[in-house]
């Protein structure tokens, strides 16, 4: 179940192409933005740079939920909004504070998942969990501005969400993120995209021609793993 | 003195629940968010993960700054909001700030909730919650916007330091992530 805490108002809905004939549609999963813009299920065992939420389902007569029948589909892209999300929506055990990513492990192909526990690889971050309510079997995410971050053997390993993770990820925010974390003064700081994730911020990406505050199509190379991995930043420890 | 300056209607304004024996509410300062999604105050040398900014205040006739003692209190949440705060929101206790500027939430006892320039913070991890966009000396009063957050390491050397220009330990490589 997904369930948008945040005024529908205040939420940018896009209504995008999909085909009609494989997309498999349901609320709270995340599908990735292809080049011409129309939205595709999660691949197994590959990250996409840009990813949206799938606010519709498939063919039925509830309002805004039979789009799929003439092949679209509305997704909820907005940042900074808060989601109810339950168990069967995300994966990994979320802790406060992990930020998360699509999945693209098998069986959980769309799920959010903690960066600190999901397959090595990078990642584009889009949420983070904020209010932790197991027994009730949900959480509460809100959708962050996105950056690109990567998860490396170790981190994978780790289950523990306060355990350590090395600091391999190489942070290249989108231009609104990069802007906000490398201040011109130049603040010595190491980002840890969750209280055990630590990762470093790479300048070189931050300045890269790819940060910049664009649509979906520029958005996809910021956040592309060429353009944001800098493997020499990751590496110190 | 605590501001809002982004059109109300464009912001999002939350009630969380608190204790109203012990919650301590001033418009301005901030707030840790705990796993059941109640808003704590915040406790001396205890950074958190996640912190909201409380709007509503102690108890008054003023709209909507009685929460307290039903048990909630609004906070604001949403990204992307320019407010403005004097010493009731901000400290300079450590230096002042410059444009540009990351701010977290202060632990030190002294200024517990208010925020503080990461560069000039205790050394620690830190919540990255705000951005100083400006700053008027003669009046102590800074124009922040409200960041979609990061969590940011500030490292011991840095935060000994009192010019804001003079960047501490150095800027924001690798390196300085690793040696942290």
């Amino acid at each position: 179940m997904l369930e948008i805490l945040t005024p529908m108002s205040k939420i940018d809905r896009v209504s995008r192409k999909i085909n009609a004939d494989t997309f498999s549609s349901e609320p709270g999963i995340w599908g990735y933005v292809a080049a011409d813009e129309s939205l595709v299920n999660i691949i197994t065992g590959t990250n996409k740079p840009v990813n949206k939420l799938v606010m519709t389902r498939a063919s039925s007569n509830t309002y805004e939920s039979n789009e799929l029948a003439v092949g679209r589909i509305t997704t909820m892209e907005s940042v900074g909004i808060r989601c109810k999300v339950t168990s069967e929506l995300y994966t990994g055990t979320p802790v406060q504070g992990d930020f998360m990513v699509v999945s693209s492990a098998s069986g959980t192909e769309g799920r959010l998942i903690p960066i600190r526990v999901s397959a090595i690889g990078t990642y584009e971050v889009v949420a983070r969990a904020e209010e932790i309510h197991n027994s009730d079997g949900y959480i509460v995410i809100r959708t962050l501005s996105p950056y690109s971050d990567s998860n490396d053997v170790s981190a994978s390993a780790s289950i523990s969400p306060s355990g350590s993770r090395s600091p391999s990820g190489s942070r290249s925010p989108s231009s609104s993120a990069s802007a906000s974390i490398s201040p011109s003064s130049s603040t010595s700081a190491s980002i840890s995209p969750s209280s055990s994730t630590s990762a470093s911020i790479s300048p070189s990406a931050s300045t890269s021609p790819s940060a910049s505050e664009s649509p979906s199509s520029s958005e996809s190379a910021s956040v592309s793993p060429s353009a944001s991995t800098s493997p020499s930043a990751s590496t110190s420890v | 003195m605590f501001e809002i300056l982004t059109p109300m209607e464009k912001v999002e304004r939350v009630s969380r629940a608190i204790n109203p024996t012990t919650f301590v509410a001033t418009p301005g300062i901030w707030a840790l968010l705990y796993t059941d999604g109640s808003l704590r105050n915040v406790a001396a040398t205890v950074n958190n993960l996640i912190n909201k900014l409380v709007i509503g205040s102690a108890s008054s006739n003023v709209y909507e700054s009685h929460d307290v003692e039903v048990g909630r209190i609004a906070t604001m949440e949403s990204f992307g909001i320019r407010c403005q705060t004097d010493s009731q929101g901000f400290t300079t206790a450590h230096g002042v700030p410059v444009l540009g500027d990351q701010l977290v939430v202060s632990t030190n006892a002294a200024t517990l909730g208010k925020l503080i320039p990461l560069r000039l913070s205790t050394p620690g991890t830190y919540e990255v919650v705000a951005r100083v966009e400006g700053w008027t000396l003669a009046t102590s009063v800074v124009v922040y916007k409200t960041l979609s957050p990061v969590m940011v390491t500030n490292a011991s050397s840095a935060s000994s330091s009192a010019s804001p220009s003079t960047s501490p330990s150095g800027s924001t490589s690798p390196s300085a992530s690793a040696s942290a």
